[in-house]
Protein backbone atom coordinates (compact mmCIF):
# COMPACT_ATOMS: atom_id res chain seq x y z
CA UNK A 1 0.00 0.00 0.00
CA UNK A 2 1.47 3.54 -0.82
CA UNK A 3 1.51 6.14 1.74
CA UNK A 4 0.00 8.65 -0.94
CA UNK A 5 -3.68 9.41 0.32
CA UNK A 6 -5.86 8.66 -2.91
CA UNK A 7 -6.77 11.82 -4.69
CA UNK A 8 -10.47 12.89 -5.29
CA UNK A 9 -11.78 12.72 -8.85
CA UNK A 10 -15.23 12.90 -7.85
CA UNK A 11 -17.37 16.58 -8.53
CA UNK A 12 -20.83 16.70 -7.35
CA UNK A 13 -23.18 17.45 -10.97
CA UNK A 14 -21.94 18.40 -14.53
CA UNK A 15 -18.58 18.46 -15.71
CA UNK A 16 -18.29 21.85 -17.09
CA UNK A 17 -16.77 23.07 -20.46
CA UNK A 18 -15.11 26.16 -18.89
CA UNK A 19 -13.66 23.63 -16.62
CA UNK A 20 -12.38 21.81 -19.20
CA UNK A 21 -10.67 24.52 -20.40
CA UNK A 22 -9.12 25.79 -17.74
CA UNK A 23 -7.11 22.68 -16.86
CA UNK A 24 -5.95 22.50 -20.63
CA UNK A 25 -4.95 26.41 -20.20
CA UNK A 26 -3.24 25.27 -17.20
CA UNK A 27 -0.45 23.44 -18.76
CA UNK A 28 0.80 25.18 -21.04
CA UNK A 29 3.68 26.06 -18.40
CA UNK A 30 4.68 22.87 -18.97
CA UNK A 31 6.53 23.06 -21.99
CA UNK A 32 8.18 19.28 -21.66
CA UNK A 33 4.49 17.97 -22.87
CA UNK A 34 4.40 17.68 -26.38
CA UNK A 35 0.93 15.68 -26.97
CA UNK A 36 -2.27 15.41 -24.67
CA UNK A 37 -5.28 12.97 -24.81
CA UNK A 38 -8.70 13.85 -23.37
CA UNK A 39 -11.34 12.02 -23.23
CA UNK A 40 -14.53 13.31 -22.67
CA UNK A 41 -18.34 10.79 -21.56
CA UNK A 42 -21.64 12.67 -22.19
CA UNK A 43 -25.06 11.60 -20.92
CA UNK A 44 -27.05 10.34 -24.28
CA UNK A 45 -30.45 10.75 -24.49
CA UNK A 46 -31.25 6.90 -25.14
CA UNK A 47 -34.30 5.97 -26.13
CA UNK A 48 -35.85 2.68 -24.36
CA UNK A 49 -39.04 1.30 -24.73
CA UNK A 50 -40.59 4.78 -25.59
CA UNK A 51 -38.94 6.20 -22.86
CA UNK A 52 -36.57 9.11 -22.96
CA UNK A 53 -33.19 9.05 -20.83
CA UNK A 54 -33.34 13.07 -19.63
CA UNK A 55 -30.29 12.54 -17.02
CA UNK A 56 -28.44 9.80 -15.01
CA UNK A 57 -28.18 10.29 -11.48
CA UNK A 58 -24.55 8.92 -10.15
CA UNK A 59 -23.80 6.88 -6.86
CA UNK A 60 -20.82 5.38 -5.62
CA UNK A 61 -19.16 3.31 -2.97
CA UNK A 62 -16.74 6.40 -2.56
CA UNK A 63 -13.88 4.96 -0.31
CA UNK A 64 -13.55 2.01 -2.73
CA UNK A 65 -13.46 3.47 -5.60
CA UNK A 66 -10.88 6.14 -4.70
CA UNK A 67 -8.53 3.49 -3.56
CA UNK A 68 -9.32 1.69 -6.68
CA UNK A 69 -8.57 4.48 -9.22
CA UNK A 70 -4.95 5.02 -6.95
CA UNK A 71 -4.31 1.55 -8.00
CA UNK A 72 -5.08 2.23 -11.95
CA UNK A 73 -3.84 5.48 -11.65
CA UNK A 74 -0.31 4.18 -10.23
CA UNK A 75 -0.58 1.21 -12.61
CA UNK A 76 -0.73 3.29 -15.62
CA UNK A 77 1.80 5.50 -14.81
CA UNK A 78 4.05 2.42 -14.39
CA UNK A 79 2.79 1.86 -17.80
CA UNK A 80 3.01 4.74 -19.97
CA UNK A 81 5.73 7.61 -19.92
CA UNK A 82 3.59 10.65 -18.74
CA UNK A 83 4.05 13.78 -17.15
CA UNK A 84 0.47 14.08 -15.43
CA UNK A 85 -2.93 12.62 -15.72
CA UNK A 86 -6.08 14.46 -14.36
CA UNK A 87 -9.64 12.07 -14.11
CA UNK A 88 -13.05 13.79 -12.70
CA UNK A 89 -16.19 11.90 -12.29
CA UNK A 90 -19.43 13.18 -12.04
CA UNK A 91 -21.98 12.39 -8.95
CA UNK A 92 -25.46 13.41 -8.32
CA UNK A 93 -27.58 14.55 -11.53
CA UNK A 94 -25.85 15.11 -14.70
CA UNK A 95 -28.40 15.90 -17.59
CA UNK A 96 -28.59 14.82 -21.04
CA UNK A 97 -25.88 16.68 -23.53
CA UNK A 98 -23.75 17.23 -19.90
CA UNK A 99 -20.40 16.10 -19.37
CA UNK A 100 -19.92 13.02 -16.63
CA UNK A 101 -16.53 11.84 -17.16
CA UNK A 102 -13.13 13.85 -18.13
CA UNK A 103 -9.70 11.92 -18.44
CA UNK A 104 -7.11 13.97 -19.41
CA UNK A 105 -3.46 12.32 -20.21
CA UNK A 106 -0.23 14.41 -21.28
CA UNK A 107 3.19 13.13 -22.11
CA UNK A 108 6.13 14.28 -24.40
CA UNK A 109 5.03 12.50 -27.47
CA UNK A 110 1.52 11.60 -28.62
CA UNK A 111 1.23 7.52 -28.24
CA UNK A 112 1.53 7.57 -24.42
CA UNK A 113 -0.86 9.85 -23.84
CA UNK A 114 -3.50 8.23 -26.10
CA UNK A 115 -3.15 4.79 -24.97
CA UNK A 116 -2.81 5.47 -21.51
CA UNK A 117 -6.14 7.84 -22.19
CA UNK A 118 -7.94 4.80 -23.62
CA UNK A 119 -6.69 2.35 -21.33
CA UNK A 120 -7.68 4.54 -18.15
CA UNK A 121 -11.64 5.25 -19.79
CA UNK A 122 -11.73 1.35 -19.98
CA UNK A 123 -10.40 0.47 -16.68
CA UNK A 124 -13.10 3.48 -14.74
CA UNK A 125 -15.60 2.08 -16.45
CA UNK A 126 -15.17 -1.70 -15.84
CA UNK A 127 -13.55 -1.34 -11.94
CA UNK A 128 -15.00 1.82 -10.29
CA UNK A 129 -18.04 0.78 -8.44
CA UNK A 130 -19.88 3.67 -9.72
CA UNK A 131 -23.73 3.39 -10.27
CA UNK A 132 -26.05 5.36 -13.00
CA UNK A 133 -30.13 5.87 -12.57
CA UNK A 134 -31.15 6.53 -16.11
CA UNK A 135 -33.87 9.15 -15.48
CA UNK A 136 -36.99 9.42 -17.86
CA UNK A 137 -38.62 11.97 -18.76
CA UNK A 138 -41.71 10.38 -17.66
CA UNK A 139 -39.74 10.81 -13.99
CA UNK A 140 -39.37 6.99 -13.98
CA UNK A 141 -36.23 5.06 -14.02
CA UNK A 142 -34.12 2.08 -14.47
CA UNK A 143 -30.24 1.36 -13.60
CA UNK A 144 -28.05 1.64 -16.00
CA UNK A 145 -25.35 -1.08 -17.11
CA UNK A 146 -22.04 -0.56 -19.05
CA UNK A 147 -21.79 -2.57 -21.90
CA UNK B 1 -14.97 -9.01 21.36
CA UNK B 2 -16.84 -9.84 24.87
CA UNK B 3 -19.68 -11.45 23.07
CA UNK B 4 -19.23 -14.42 20.72
CA UNK B 5 -22.30 -13.19 18.17
CA UNK B 6 -21.05 -11.78 15.04
CA UNK B 7 -22.49 -8.88 13.86
CA UNK B 8 -21.71 -7.45 10.66
CA UNK B 9 -22.51 -4.45 8.49
CA UNK B 10 -23.72 -4.39 4.89
CA UNK B 11 -23.95 -1.52 2.21
CA UNK B 12 -25.78 -1.60 -0.38
CA UNK B 13 -25.83 0.29 -3.97
CA UNK B 14 -27.23 0.32 -7.07
CA UNK B 15 -30.08 -1.83 -7.83
CA UNK B 16 -30.22 -3.37 -5.55
CA UNK B 17 -31.12 -0.42 -3.09
CA UNK B 18 -34.42 -0.91 -4.69
CA UNK B 19 -34.77 -3.91 -2.88
CA UNK B 20 -34.09 -3.35 0.29
CA UNK B 21 -34.83 0.00 0.60
CA UNK B 22 -31.93 0.40 2.79
CA UNK B 23 -28.26 1.67 2.48
CA UNK B 24 -27.19 -0.11 5.17
CA UNK B 25 -28.30 -3.70 6.77
CA UNK B 26 -27.09 -5.07 9.96
CA UNK B 27 -26.70 -9.10 9.85
CA UNK B 28 -25.82 -10.90 12.93
CA UNK B 29 -24.30 -14.64 13.09
CA UNK B 30 -22.85 -15.34 10.21
CA UNK B 31 -18.43 -16.63 9.73
CA UNK B 32 -18.64 -15.90 5.94
CA UNK B 33 -19.49 -14.67 2.93
CA UNK B 34 -21.35 -17.32 1.54
CA UNK B 35 -23.80 -17.53 5.13
CA UNK B 36 -24.10 -13.82 4.86
CA UNK B 37 -25.67 -14.22 1.24
CA UNK B 38 -27.74 -17.24 2.54
CA UNK B 39 -29.20 -14.88 5.31
CA UNK B 40 -29.30 -12.22 2.54
CA UNK B 41 -31.60 -14.31 0.25
CA UNK B 42 -33.73 -15.04 3.48
CA UNK B 43 -34.61 -11.20 4.31
CA UNK B 44 -34.45 -10.42 0.40
CA UNK B 45 -36.29 -11.42 -3.02
CA UNK B 46 -32.24 -11.45 -4.61
CA UNK B 47 -33.14 -14.63 -6.94
CA UNK B 48 -31.39 -13.85 -10.00
CA UNK B 49 -29.78 -10.11 -9.24
CA UNK B 50 -26.46 -9.83 -10.13
CA UNK B 51 -24.12 -8.23 -7.71
CA UNK B 52 -20.05 -9.04 -6.28
CA UNK B 53 -19.29 -8.47 -2.45
CA UNK B 54 -16.78 -6.57 -1.11
CA UNK B 55 -15.16 -7.35 2.05
CA UNK B 56 -13.10 -4.30 3.60
CA UNK B 57 -13.13 -2.41 0.08
CA UNK B 58 -11.91 -5.65 -1.73
CA UNK B 59 -13.87 -7.70 -4.50
CA UNK B 60 -13.76 -11.41 -3.10
CA UNK B 61 -14.57 -14.22 -5.85
CA UNK B 62 -14.20 -16.93 -3.15
CA UNK B 63 -15.95 -17.90 0.61
CA UNK B 64 -13.94 -15.41 2.97
CA UNK B 65 -14.34 -15.12 7.00
CA UNK B 66 -15.90 -12.44 8.31
CA UNK B 67 -15.71 -10.63 11.61
CA UNK B 68 -17.37 -7.84 13.92
CA UNK B 69 -14.96 -5.36 12.31
CA UNK B 70 -15.97 -6.57 8.15
CA UNK B 71 -17.35 -4.10 5.99
CA UNK B 72 -19.31 -5.50 3.31
CA UNK B 73 -20.48 -4.06 0.39
CA UNK B 74 -23.24 -5.45 -1.92
CA UNK B 75 -21.99 -4.02 -5.84
CA UNK B 76 -24.51 -4.70 -8.63
CA UNK B 77 -22.99 -4.51 -12.28
CA UNK B 78 -20.87 -0.96 -12.52
CA UNK B 79 -22.15 1.88 -14.83
CA UNK B 80 -19.79 4.54 -14.23
CA UNK B 81 -18.47 6.94 -17.33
Amino acid sequence: MSAKQPKNVFVQGPIEASFIADSIQKHSSQTNIGAHSIFLGQVRSDLIKARKVAAIDYTTYEEMALEEMHEIREAIFLKYQLTCMHIYHSLGKVAAGEICLFVFTSSKHRKAAIEACEETVERIKAELPIWGKELFEDDSYQWKENK
Amino acid sequence: MLNNTTRVNVIVFGHLLDITKSANIAIENVSDTNELVQQLELLYPFTNMRFAIAVDKKIVNENTPLNDNSVIALLPPFSGG
